[in-house]
């Protein structure tokens, strides 16, 4: 039907040419495992989880909930306030804080924007955990994207769980 | 565009203005309005609005702007939705597919109602809201109502409030997977075009898509407008018994789904009869599992409204492997053809084909010839030897792919795509693609798409815009879960090293179709990539969303194109008479009404295609 109606077995390539032919958008082709991702400020997932932390205290999927979000710059400084508030990597977190900036972290994992993917749905009601399309970010201390997040690879899933591969189910535009 | 001396031309202008003012004198107020989604029932997109002519519309001006309040970039929204003005009262959906009403005159926003906060009690949905293109409005007597579709859903809403009604199904809710002759327990259901009513009956289309995977046939079904109680239901995969279900092999008939409409479906309220184009079968590229013509697959049915009774069907393409459902609302006209007038259904293809069919019979008009294809080089696979193809009119785009047809903007376009080319197979119209991979033109967008058509009755004249795109598909054993033997290896569209069409341009077209003759009366490129005019290359057209509507006064305004522009075209000349460029894509159908005594346009300038910025501007232009 329409450009977007991404059917069943379409290669992620035909998203890439798509965008392509607009000049606004071209998303990376997947090479796994990816590069690592060097973020404005190093902080490692392995020793937040370590301390006891669950990916959802800091990834929060309010509203709608089709994104997990980024923490609030604030939130962090809930704890960093005093531990090692001497390091320079907190204090460029202090200091995007003080100045109510968001921190620019650089996305690992990121799907086109006319897929309609739901956080929410997948981790509170189909108990998907996160390191189904994550990878092991418990364990890095750097990450880098070692899942594949391809149409392909959510329609397996999908497929190998009962779960519905109607394109409505993740797009909008027919 | 003919050259005209002054007194031609002072002649065709009294014409057409004896023409428009005629219409507007006869026109009630209702009719000067947009009651439904394609204008009028019939979905003619005329309106008898004349204030806004060739001679004034450039001095069309914003009148008002109402924003949705909804769109995200992330995911990225589109508003496809063409709004309907009854008693000026706007209605339109939003960005999320919620329901909105304005006043017209002004875009002072009355009320909204959310279907998927209210289907999850309250609280923001977490479902894509999916897609709708408009709202259908229904009365009798004081009771008056819109209808929405949201994915699986059909919502009754009280027009004057904005509150679900509560008589209508379960809290003013029909969830579209019950009642529907198939298990719907692992599949999924989206209508995304309008339903339409004719007198208590509220009609639905939609279904599954596609394939590979498990998808849900497109029954189109007769709901009561004020219980929501199933009337009847036309299965579009007849079960045992039923006309055409010899035309499936085996068990097919249980497993295939699709077969859908998706589009939009019309209604001629004299006949009592509905309208609707079928989509493809999945799944729509190898259907070796799926052996015969598969009715009621790409065809036009016509049903009587009131019982779901078949009264006659044209099957457009037999045994579909290239996509090629109908994507269009059918439009029904009143033409003039060697003195005679003829109620005639339209309906366009993305085969770059338009069909007119008498509306009685659904015999074809100007004729059509069955033409031998080429034999499937895939596994299983048996195509119907034949293929429909009309005497009259031309194909609105090229049809069938030739390598002389490579894209010639610069050497390393035509390089880049003449590599692509020569490693696929390509033919005539409707031939087939092998394992390796095949071209198919014109592509998966047509040709025509969900703009459908527009008619002028008093100029007997069809309207229709129409894209240049091309796709490639290859194959590759079916992975597990898949409902066939073969899934696709690819399917992209063949762009050069920049992105744009592999194809020679035009890339896009406006044409205007002499219904007296099945004639080009004028065409034109519609469009343009603003980077390539820069760099020398003549104006190429691009692809659109969306469809044009016509008025008396004389205009054909479309926008759609990528460039962002709404146009207004000269209906005798198609010279473009008027254009603005609109803060997003326009990529939806406009409309026109009157309010309080004078003429609007309106648009959604909503974006978010393939990238785009998204939006969520409706924008009504008036003198």
């Amino acid at each position: 039907m329409s450009l977007l109606r991404f059917r069943c077995s379409v290669a992620l390539l035909a998203v890439l040419a798509v965008a392509a032919q607009q000049k606004e958008y071209k998303p990376k082709e997947e090479k796994l495992p990816g590069e690592p991702v060097k973020q404005p400020i190093a902080y490692s997932h392995k020793k937040h989880v370590a301390m006891g932390l669950q990916c959802t205290n800091c990834h929060t999927m309010p509203g709608e909930a089709f994104l997990a979000t980024y923490p609030k710059e604030s939130v962090c400084m809930g704890c960093h306030t005093t531990v090692k508030k001497e390091s320079p990597e907190i204090q460029k977190l202090a200091e995007y804080a003080a100045k109510k900036q968001a921190v620019p972290w650089v996305r690992v994992y990121q799907v086109p924007d006319i897929v309609w993917f739901n956080h929410g749905v997948h981790v509170k009601v189909a108990k998907t955990a996160c390191t189904q399309c994550h990878g092991e970010v418990a364990q890095r201390d750097v990450l880098f994207q070692e899942k594949s997040i391809s149409m392909q690879t959510c329609m397996a899933c999908h497929a190998e769980h009962g779960a519905p591969n109607g394109c409505d189910v993740c797009h909008a535009s027919q | 565009m003919p050259n005209l001396n002054r007194r031609q031309f002072l002649k065709q202008s009294a014409a057409t203005a004896t023409l428009a003012s005629a219409a507007h004198a006869a026109a009630t107020k209702r009719e000067r309005e947009w009651n439904h989604y394609g204008g009028d029932a019939g979905a003619s997109r005329y309106s008898p609005c004349d204030q806004i002519k060739p001679g004034n519309v450039a001095k069309l001006k914003v009148a008002w702007t109402h924003k949705t309040g909804d769109a995200s970039a992330r995911p990225a929204t589109v508003i496809e939705c063409t709004p309907i003005v009854v008693d000026g009262v706007m209605y339109l959906t939003t960005a999320r597919n919620k329901v909105q009403a304005l006043e017209a005159a002004t875009g002072k926003l009355l009320w909204t109602f959310d279907p998927g906060e209210a289907a999850a009690g309250g609280t923001p949905s977490r479902r894509a809201p999916g897609i709708n293109r408009s709202v259908c409005y229904w009365e009798e007597g004081d009771d008056k109502r819109i209808f929405t579709a949201y994915r699986d859903q059909l919502w009754a809403i009280a027009a004057k409030t904005g509150k679900a009604v509560e008589g209508f199904g379960k809290g003013g809710m029909i969830d579209l997977k019950d009642d529907f002759d198939h298990d719907m327990s692992k599949l999924t259901f989206k209508h995304s075009s309008p339903v339409v009513v004719y007198k208590d009956v509220v009609i639905t289309g939609g279904g599954g898509g596609e394939g590979p995977y498990p998808e849900a046939p497109g029954h189109i079904r007769g709901f009561d407008a004020k219980t929501g109680k199933r009337r009847w239901i036309f299965h579009t995969i007849p079960k045992p018994g039923e006309f055409g279900h010899d035309t499936w092999s085996g068990d097919s008939w249980k497993y295939t789904g699709g077969t859908n409409n998706w589009a939009g479906m019309s209604v001629d309220l004299k006949r009592g009869l509905v309208f609707a184009g079928i989509g493809s079968p999945s799944f729509d590229y190898w259907a070796g599992n799926r052996l015969g013509d598969n009715l009621y697959g790409n065809c036009v049915v016509a049903l009587d409204a009131l019982t779901g009774q078949r009264k006659w069907h044209y099957q457009i393409v037999h045994h579909d492997i290239w996509d090629y459902d109908m994507p269009a609302q059918p439009a029904l006209i009143t033409m003039k053809l060697n003195g005679k007038t003829i109620d005639a259904v339209v309906q366009p293809t993305k085969q770059a084909y338009m069909f007119f069919l008498d509306r009685e019979t659904g015999k074809p008009i100007y004729g059509v010839e069955e033409r031998p294809i080429p034999a499937s080089k895939m596994p299983g696979e048996v195509l119907s030897k034949t293929q429909p193809h009309p005497l009259k009119p031309p194909p609105i785009s090229r049809i069938g792919f030739k390598p002389e047809w490579i894209t010639d903007i610069s050497p390393e376009a035509t390089a880049h795509v003449k590599k692509q080319v020569d490693q696929l197979e390509h033919g005539e119209l409707f031939h087939p693609a092998p394992m390796e991979g095949g071209i198919i033109h014109p592509g998966f967008r047509g040709g025509a798409l969900w703009g459908g058509c527009s008619f002028d009755p008093k100029r007997n004249t069809v309207f229709v815009n129409s894209d240049e795109t091309t796709n490639v598909i290859a194959f590759k054993d079916a992975e597990p879960g898949m409902n066939v033997k073969y899934g696709l290896k690819k399917r992209i569209e063949l762009l050069d090293h920049e992105g744009y069409p592999g194809i020679k341009p035009p890339w896009g077209y406006m044409t205007a179709i002499d219904a007296g003759k099945g004639d080009f009366k004028w065409r034109v490129v519609n469009g343009e990539f603003k980077e390539l005019t820069a760099r020398g290359i003549k104006k190429t057209g691009t692809p659109s969303h969306g469809g044009s509507i016509c008025t008396a006064g004389g205009l054909v305004f479309m926008a759609g194109t990528f460039d962002k522009m709404i146009r207004a075209f000269d209906s005798e000349t198609g010279k473009v008479a008027w254009e603005y460029e609109l803060p997003a894509g326009g990529f939806a159908t406009p409309m026109t009404y009157e309010a309080n005594g004078k003429q609007y346009v309106v648009i959604a300038a909503a974006g978010g295609k393939s990238g785009s910025k998204a939006n969520d501007e409706f924008i009504a232009f008036s003198l």
